[in-house]
């Protein structure tokens, strides 16, 4: 039976879906990297770019409904990313920003069409029938981990490169290691101790940032699968009864899926204005 | 589960693409196009202040023109009400004036039209009374009547006074004299006027009988433009002649 929604976890190189192709692949390692999620990944970056494209293409002063469309999201994004990080730092970081949040989202939601995830190759039945779609054609890059962690690197890398501009290589030291209070003599000296221990968790926690927010972000979307193929499941033979237990979960994921880009975006936003702060504007750098 | 390494390089680097895509043909150009619409707005706004600042100098200004063209209206229907009123007055005077004088004119015109009116009424009204009394008096005329008259005549001519008398006899002396009566005389009466003539003036006097039926009744002597007579038509015509002098009196 050809199973149209329920999802299913496969990280497998898509050459390597097909039995035949598994060996080509063997041979030829570099190939490894074109999964399934990687093919849905630039089908996401081409939808993207296509329909940004099409709305920027004749740009009018009244706008038209393609370019109202962007022009509301672009500006609703930048509005709430400035509120965070601040004019300037907005100017250098909403590329990222913006890009995470519209990139997660459209990742997530396209997840939810049909016949993604659920296509593929498993257990025969019949012919051009199978029981569960092992090896799926297509599945969403947030649902792989791979994909996820590229996104989190991807953010770490401009995180630190926007730290860097701001603060330079001293300052960021400083920042993450240096005593405040303005404490002197042995006080001064324990509290520096104390501050020397502080910056080395902070370190640590920098350094876990990305495997967090891919984690969460994987996590999230690979449990929702995991629940539509299970509520699939309960539905026995019954393509209806099968539906109509996916079909609440299925609006679930689609809430998941737009709070999961906020979040990642969100968390992203919050860790630029906590590194691109200096330390004469507030107290709140210790909060992380 | 599986982390491959390149596939996470590939991964991020598709991730960074898009986002050199999205800066490059989506946001730049949008928040470009945002920013020129607020700065054209912003011009706007500030043309539309400015303009407005013109507006309402220009209405500041109307309304003062306004307020002197009101003042100048108000004095110039003052001044004109005023001429208004006194031209009125005069107007009225000058149709009273000439209402008095057609009101005038048309007593009098009443006044003569009234007399003469009651003139044509009066004169109509003699006349008919005379002819009326003419009428009357010619249908109740007779022979017998006429005979009365001559007596009377006969005896009028006998009591003259000496004056007449005397001019009358001078006439007589040297012009025929005839003798009008309006109906035929009886040989009787011609001798008794003849008689009475005769005797009155002491001569044989000869006279001719004429028949005049215009005397209605009566006998006249007449001689040398002088004449004497009593007849109803000469007391009418006296009488008319009385009347007439009464009316115009």
């Amino acid at each position: 039976m050809l199973n149209l929604l329920t999802p299913t976890v496969s990280m497998q190189p898509l050459i390597a879906v097909s039995s035949s192709a598994a060996e080509l692949v063997q041979k030829i390692p570099f190939l490894s990297f074109i999964t399934n999620s990687a093919v849905v990944a630039l089908v996401v970056l081409g939808l993207i770019f296509w329909f940004s494209s099409k709305a920027t293409r004749n740009m009018t002063l009244v706008p038209h409904k393609a370019q109202n469309f962007f022009e509301f999201i672009v500006e609703f994004l930048y509005g709430q990313v400035e509120g965070i990080i601040g004019a300037k730092q907005t100017k250098l970081a909403f590329p990222l920003l913006g890009t995470l949040f519209i990139y997660i989202l459209v990742a997530n939601w396209f997840g939810l069409l049909p016949g993604v995830g659920t296509i593929g190759w498993g257990p025969g039945t019949g012919v051009m029938s199978i029981s569960e779609a092992h090896n799926p054609l297509l599945r969403p890059p947030t649902a792989d981990l791979n994909a996820t962690l590229g996104l989190a690197v991807s953010a770490f890398i401009v995180w630190f490169y926007l730290t860097i501009k701001e603060l330079g290589v001293w300052g960021f030291i400083v920042h993450t290691f240096g005593p405040k209070g303005g404490l002197k003599g042995a006080m001064g000296f324990i509290v520096a101790l104390v501050f020397l221990f502080v910056g080395v968790i902070e370190i640590v926690s920098i350094l876990f940032r990305p495997v967090t927010l891919s984690i969460r972000l994987f996590g999230n979307i690979f449990a929702g699968e995991n629940v539509l193929h299970a509520m699939g499941g309960l539905g026995g033979d019954s393509i209806l009864l099968q539906t109509a237990l996916q079909l609440p979960f299925y609006f679930m994921e689609l809430l998941v899926g737009l709070l999961q880009a906020i979040v990642f975006t969100l968390l992203c936003s919050v860790y630029i204005q906590l590194s691109t702060t200096h330390d004469d504007h507030g107290d709140e750098h210790g909060a992380h | 589960m599986l982390i491959d390494w390149f596939t996470v390089a590939a991964q991020a680097l598709n991730f960074l693409i898009l986002v050199w895509l999205m800066k490059r043909y989506l946001y730049q150009p949008i928040l470009h196009a945002i920013d020129a619409r607020e700065r054209r707005i912003a011009d706007e706004l500030a043309d539309a202040d400015k303009k407005k600042a013109e507006a309402k100098q220009e209405r500041d200004d109307f309304e003062q023109k306004n307020a002197e063209l009101d003042k100048q209206r108000a004095s110039l229907l003052s001044k004109a009400t005023e001429e208004a009123a006194d031209e009125r007055q005069r107007l009225i005077k000058a149709a009273r004036k000439d209402a008095d004088e057609l009101s005038e004119k048309r007593a009098t015109a009443l006044q003569r039209e009234q007399k003469t009116l009651h003139d044509e009424i009066t004169s109509l009204a003699k006349q008919e009374v005379f002819a009326i009394a003419r009428k009357t008096l010619s249908d109740l005329a007779g022979a017998s009547l006429e005979e009365r008259m001559s007596s009377v005549f006969a005896q009028r001519m006998r009591e003259l006074d000496d004056e007449t008398k005397s001019s009358l006899g001078e006439v007589l002396s040297s012009a025929p004299a005839v003798v009008r009566s309006a109906f035929d005389l009886p040989a009787e009466q011609r001798e008794l006027i003849q008689k009475a003539i005769n005797e009155t003036f002491s001569a044989d006097i000869k006279l001719s009988f004429e028949t005049t039926p215009d005397l209605v009744s009566g006998i006249e002597l007449s001689a040398g433009g002088q004449k004497v007579a009593w007849s109803i038509a000469d007391y009418l015509a006296s009488l008319e002649e009385s009347v007439e002098e009464l009316i115009k009196a």
